[in-house]
């Protein structure tokens, strides 16, 4: 037995021996991609991030430089020009950051434009949805599989009949900074900007201070859940997973009567269960087009796992950015904000 | 002379002749016709003339009791013999009528000598035209010969040709008793054998390739050995996940014993269930599959255990450092009854210590085979098999190699058991009737001190079940008209339970709805026919045939009718060209994402919005023997798949089965390719050498833009070889190299920003309940087309030996050793673009692709004690 014992360690070690290789990745004659999202919202301002995509390839790392020398154009279904986006300097932003004047409308055409110098041009056209009929009936907090979670029970009116309506809910927390503000010799300052400053005035007379919410470009995605047996995410997962979005395709003359749960936890700063940071809740109820709708649900499946390992057929992301990478997404929304910190 | 003459003209003369209404009273009415011959002789004095060599004089007779002369008496004991009686000079003779040689039918069973084992594809034929049968999965013969036959060949791979004289002394059913060639002599695949079934398409692997080639850590694994011919492979390095002509591992019918097994791995498919010592016979069916199967697109792998000895009690001790095995096998009653036990277990988990399993985790399996056959009279047997296979597995969350969030446990179960009746029903009919009972089972849970949030409770604990359950009765008819005519027929009945996922934790639903786990009940109703007939002087084989299967439950009903073809001819010098067309329909579907075999992957049924799948295959051979030295075979296939069924997402394995239906779809596939074969079974240096060029293409509306894409199995070459070297009588040698092009993998064309980090929108998803997705990436990968790389190749050398040790007459021993991957070749186990480890955004870090292998060189050793 102990002759065994031994050819058993030879065994474990021999058995461990399998180990982990660096593969070189074939060198790749595709060029960088412009990388354009865009969600164009009724009633708001044409606004679009931009990057670029690097090639797979020998020695690429996940750095994304902003592309800020874009040129992005909102065009009218007929092509003729609208405005011309212009780059918002943003260094706490991922991807450069543009934005225009024109407030999209819904019921109507726009075609994107934009050019990345080196890459091909991206177009793409979409139609803003209808305005989207929202009723919130009630919302409760309850517990949805051991979490707290807040329910919205919502009833979303049917769609125009022969038509259908992408529906899609999610939840977003907003960063606030809470700041002080001083003047002194009638002028404005942020106590952040001008510490110094303000330490050493404060007990100054006529020193007036206030204090300040921001609302940061920074926001914290809350988990949803849905417990609905038409949200196509059952093409993604189970019923008892979550979500970045829930998902409905609403067919005409069907009103969709659905209760969307949020992660609780992330509604107030300070929770005994996470780090959470002090923000605003933001609930959207979005009808958005078909081909955003694609790249959510498709998003939503490459969240779950990116597939790129040789156990798990991979997922292709849908786009409609033509040229290039990314989405531009009509949507017709309404939003619900909630205040669960003090500020 | 006289008596080899037509009998026409001579009879017409002497019909009338007064020596054939002689009168003459037979004392019994019933008897052989030689006593009633001999009676005649004895009683008139009229001497008889006939040749034995024609005439059959055992068979028994009858008269009508209304005979009153010698040639009433000759022409009713002579009825369908195709002889008549004339007289000539005062003699009667006996003699054929015009027609051509007379045929009539001998059957009987093939055993083992010592055990008294059935030998099942043993080759029955007349020397002189060749012509014959072979014996069925009971041992069973029934073959026509002419009356001028003067002697039968009885002949099997693993055993001495027998030649069994004639005419045979008596009518009685024949029972042959053949020789086992030496264990250590190699197989022989005899030149000789004449039967339709060995065809290109279909393998007969001897079983001795289960034990002769080198195997990783020893283990015989009857999967694993398939795979030494064409056609077939495995999804990974020394998986016994059998894969053929580009097919799913869920494509193959994998019958123990007449009984359906759905889950055929240990240990996540490294091991197969198949425990090589308890098997006798394993057959493969690639193509031209016979009518009786069905219900499976790609394959048909049909295993038989061993019955037990007849004879003597024998048994056997297997143990290496990783596993132990036993058998034993004996008469009950002598000559009447026998029974075969075998057990095996693996010693990881017993061996190593405590500590080693709170290091690694906790692994152990074990495999129970019985056995018992029981002879009722020379017509009638009955066989009861039972088989257990169990798998359990713990990994503890704080294992060294792989710290993780919970506890888990898995454990899986197939059990399987039949009652098996066969009766020969007459020398021309042989029938089989088969009860039968499977069950799969698997359990997991997982046990952590991970709190989902503050009122959660301490602890989470959360199990699953899944369940397939099948109850089914069947019947099988052979029917041997002719030596040139075959019927087989039959029908069954499965009652099938599935039971999909049902998971439940410890932590309070809520708001969660409680929806009852999905339980389906179904019947499946089987009929065949199939007819085999040989034309043109037996070069023509014909083989049409139809398969009917029907799946009824509620809400479903699905009928399909299956049409068989095959059609061989045969040319000079052992050569043949051959084609086949089949159909098969599938109604069950496994859900299953990783290439792995999972015992969490789920079989669901086909339902009202989910067709079955249905495979339309095309093959052509040719096939060469020289002697019964060389063999060599080349096949073209060409296989069309219908309806076949993906997962269209990444499913959870521990909450898969919720509303399945909605992540399938369906779609098609083809595949393609040619095999090539050749085999040496004689002489000191055995072997075989096979090659496969294929392609295995899929298509599914939504995936890939609905363009065709290399399926995850599509392999362009894969090459076998194994060779043995008989050293000595008891010491030989083995080596084996196997080949096969690398798996497709998708990698990215390019990667871009990912949407949510693009928009600063941070935090990630509750990871309790999406085990996928526990970390951060900046990036979105761009994908043009699925399957687009190709990863590197697998292949490894083995060598083994094997030694026999002082083996006097009750005991042996034997010594097997060899060393897996001996030029320690790295291949690919799973091959990954990113390691997906970081759990920031922020965090910039090179891209690359990690290949994680398994098994590099690593050697065997086992020692086995038979009495």
């Amino acid at each position: 037995m102990k002759y065994l014992f031994h050819i058993g360690c030879i065994f474990s070690v021999a058995a461990l021996t399998g180990c982990i290789h660096e593969l070189p990745v074939p060198p790749s004659s595709g060029k960088p991609r412009a990388v354009v999202y865009s969600e164009l919202v009724a009633g708001k301002k044409a606004e679009m991030r931009v990057g670029k995509s690097k090639p797979v390839g020998p020695d690429i790392n996940n750095f994304f430089a902003p592309v800020t020398n874009a040129t992005a154009q909102l065009l009218s279904a007929d092509s003729q020009l609208l405005e011309q986006l212009h780059y918002v300097k943003d260094t706490a932003s991922n991807m450069a950051f543009y934005r225009g004047n024109t407030r999209i409308e819904s019921n109507k055409s726009y075609i994107i434009q934009v050019k990345v110098p080196d890459t091909r041009d991206v177009t793409a056209k979409t139609t803003i949805p209808l305005p989207i009929k929202v009723d919130l009936l009630d919302t409760v907090r309850t517990t949805l599989n051991g979490r707290p979670v807040l329910r919205f029970h919502f009833n979303v009116q049917s769609p125009p009949a022969n038509s259908r309506q992408f529906v899609v809910m999610e939840a977003l927390k907003q960063l606030v900074q809470l700041d002080t503000i001083f003047i002194y010799r009638n002028v404005r300052y942020r106590v952040r900007d001008k510490r110094a400053l303000y330490e050493q005035v404060k007990n100054e007379p006529g020193i007036k201070t206030y204090k300040d919410t921001v609302y940061l470009n920074s926001y914290l995605r809350i988990p949803v859940y849905t417990q609905d047996e038409n949200a196509d995410n059952n093409q993604v997962g189970g019923l008892n997973e979550n979500y970045n979005s829930i998902l409905f395709t609403q067919r005409a003359n069907k009103p969709l009567n659905t209760r969307l749960y949020i992660n609780a936890t992330a509604l107030t700063a300070g929770s005994i269960d996470a780090d959470v940071p002090i923000g605003r809740v933001l609930v959207f109820v979005k009808s958005v087009t078909p081909e955003y709708y694609a790249f959510l649900l498709t998003y939503e499946k490459v969240r779950r796992n990116p597939g790129l390992n040789s156990l798990i057929q991979a997922i292709q992301i849908r786009s409609n950015a033509f040229g290039g990478l990314g989405v531009i997404g009509g949507c017709s929304q309404v939003a619900y904000y909630l205040y669960y910190d003090e500020l | 002379m006289l008596v080899l003459a037509p009998a026409t003209a001579l009879y017409a003369q002497s019909k009338e002749d007064p020596i054939l209404q002689a009168s003459y009273a037979p004392p019994f009415r019933e008897g052989s016709i030689l006593f009633f011959i001999q009676d005649i002789q004895r009683q008139t004095g009229i001497p008889v003339s006939y040749s034995s060599s024609f005439l059959h004089l055992n068979k028994k007779v009858q008269l009508t009791g209304s005979e009153r002369s010698t040639g009433q008496v000759l022409n009713t004991i002579l009825q369908g013999t195709g002889i008549q009686a004339a007289a000539i000079n005062g003699k009667i003779f006996l003699l054929r009528e015009s027609s051509q040689t007379q045929y009539y039918t001998i059957s009987g069973f093939i055993k083992e000598e010592n055990s008294k084992e059935v030998i099942i594809g043993a080759s029955v034929y007349d020397p002189v035209t060749r012509r014959g049968a072979i014996s069925n999965p009971y041992g069973f013969f029934s073959v026509q010969v002419p009356d001028s036959c003067t002697s039968l060949v009885f002949s099997h791979v693993g055993y001495e040709m027998l030649i069994q004289r004639l005419p045979l002394p008596d009518d009685r059913q024949l029972e042959i008793h053949m020789q086992p060639r030496n264990p250590l002599q190699t197989v022989v695949v005899t030149g000789d054998q004449d039967s339709v079934t060995l065809q290109a398409g279909y393998i007969k692997m001897p079983v001795g390739y289960v034990a002769n080639f080198p195997a990783l850590l020893g283990e015989k694994d009857v999967l694993k050995s398939l795979q030494l011919y064409p056609g077939t492979g495995s999804s990974l390095e020394s998986s016994s996940n059998l894969l053929v002509r580009g097919g799913g591992a869920d494509q193959n019918l994998y019958l123990l014993d007449g009984v359906p097994l759905y889950h055929t791995g240990h240990l996540f498919g490294l091991f197969s269930v198949f425990n090589g010592d308890a098997v006798k016979d394993v057959s493969l069916y690639k193509d031209a599959f016979p009518a009786r199967y069905g219900g499976r697109l790609s394959s048909v792998v049909d295993i038989r255990t061993r019955d037990g000895n007849m004879k003597a009690w024998h048994g056997k001790v297997t143990l290496s450092p990783v596993s132990a095995s036993t058998e034993l096998e004996g008469p009950l009653a002598k000559d009447k009854s026998a029974m075969f036990l075998s057990f095996r277990r693996s010693l990881i988990d017993g061996l190593y210590g405590k500590r080693f399993n709170q290091q690694y985790g906790k692994y152990a399996l074990y495999d129970v085979n019985f056995k018992l056959n029981q002879i009722i009279d020379h017509k009638n047997r009955v066989y009861i098999t039972f088989y257990k296979g169990k798998d359990n597995m713990f990994i503890p969350k704080d294992n060294s190699p792989f710290p993780l969030l919970d506890d888990y446990k898995f454990a899986w179960t197939n059990i399987t058991a039949a009652l098996k009746w066969t009766r020969v029903i007459s020398p021309k009919v042989f029938t089989n009737t088969t009860a039968t009972y499977s069950r799969f089972y698997n359990f997991f849970s997982q046990s952590s001190d991970f709190k989902l949030s503050a009122i959660a409770p301490v602890s989470l604990n959360g199990k699953g079940v899944s369940r397939v359950r099948d109850i089914a009765l069947h019947n099988e008819t052979e029917f041997t008209i002719s030596n040139i005519q075959k019927l087989s027929f039959g029908g069954g009945y499965t009652y099938h339970n599935f039971a999909p996922t049902a998971y439940s934790t410890n932590v309070d639903r809520g708001d969660a709805i409680q929806r009852p786990a999905p339980k389906y009940y179904m019947s499946e109703f089987m009929l065949y026919g199939e007819d085999e007939l040989r034309l043109f002087d037996n070069r023509l084989t014909l083989r049409p045939g139809a398969h009917f299967g029907m799946l009824a439950q509620r809400g479903s009903l699905y009928a399909s009718l299956q049409p068989r073809f095959m059609v061989r001819w045969d040319l000079p010098n052992q050569q043949y060209v051959q084609a086949s067309f089949a159909q098969m329909t599938q109604f069950m579907h496994q859900l299953t994402t990783p290439v792995i075999n999972l015992p969490t992957d789920l079989w669901v049924p086909s339902t009202e919005n989910i067709k079955p799948e249905k495979a339309y295959s095309y093959s052509l051979s040719y096939q060469k023997q020289w002697e019964s030295d060389w063999r060599f075979n080349i096949n073209l296939y060409y296989k069309l798949l219908k309806d076949i069924v993906t997962t269209n997402t990444v499913l959870n394995i521990f909450d898969n089965s919720d509303l399945w239906e909605k992540k399938v779809i369906n779609g098609n596939g083809f595949n393609y390719g040619s095999e090539l074969l050749l085999e040496k079974n004689t002489g000191r240096l055995t072997g075989i050498f096979s090659y496969t060029l294929a392609w295995a293409w899929r298509e599914f509306g939504w995936i890939n833009g609905g363009k065709m894409f290399p399926y995850k199995e599509d392999r362009r070459h894969n090459i076998s070889m194994a060779l043995k070297y008989r050293l000595k009588p008891g010491w030989s040698l083995s080596a084996s190299w196997k080949f096969s092009s690398g798996a497709p993998f998708t990698l990215p064309t390019q990667i871009f920003p990912d949407y949510d980090w693009g928009r600063n929108i941070n935090g990630e998803l509750d990871e309790r309940y999406s085990p996928f997705a526990n970390n951060q990436i900046n990036y979105l990968p761009y994908i043009t087309r699925l399957n687009n790389f190709r990863l590197r190749p697998v292949h490894h050398l083995d060598l083994g030996t094997t030694v026999y040790l002082g083996a006097t007459r009750s005991i042996h021993h034997i010594l097997t050793a060899g060393v897996y991957n001996v030029y320690s070749r790295s291949n690919p186990f799973i091959v990954s673009y990113d390691q997906f480890v970081t759990m920031s955004y922020d965090e910039i870090y090179p891209l690359q692709l990690y290949q994680y292998s398994l098994f590099r060189t690593l050697p065997y050793i086992s020692y086995t004690l038979k009495f």
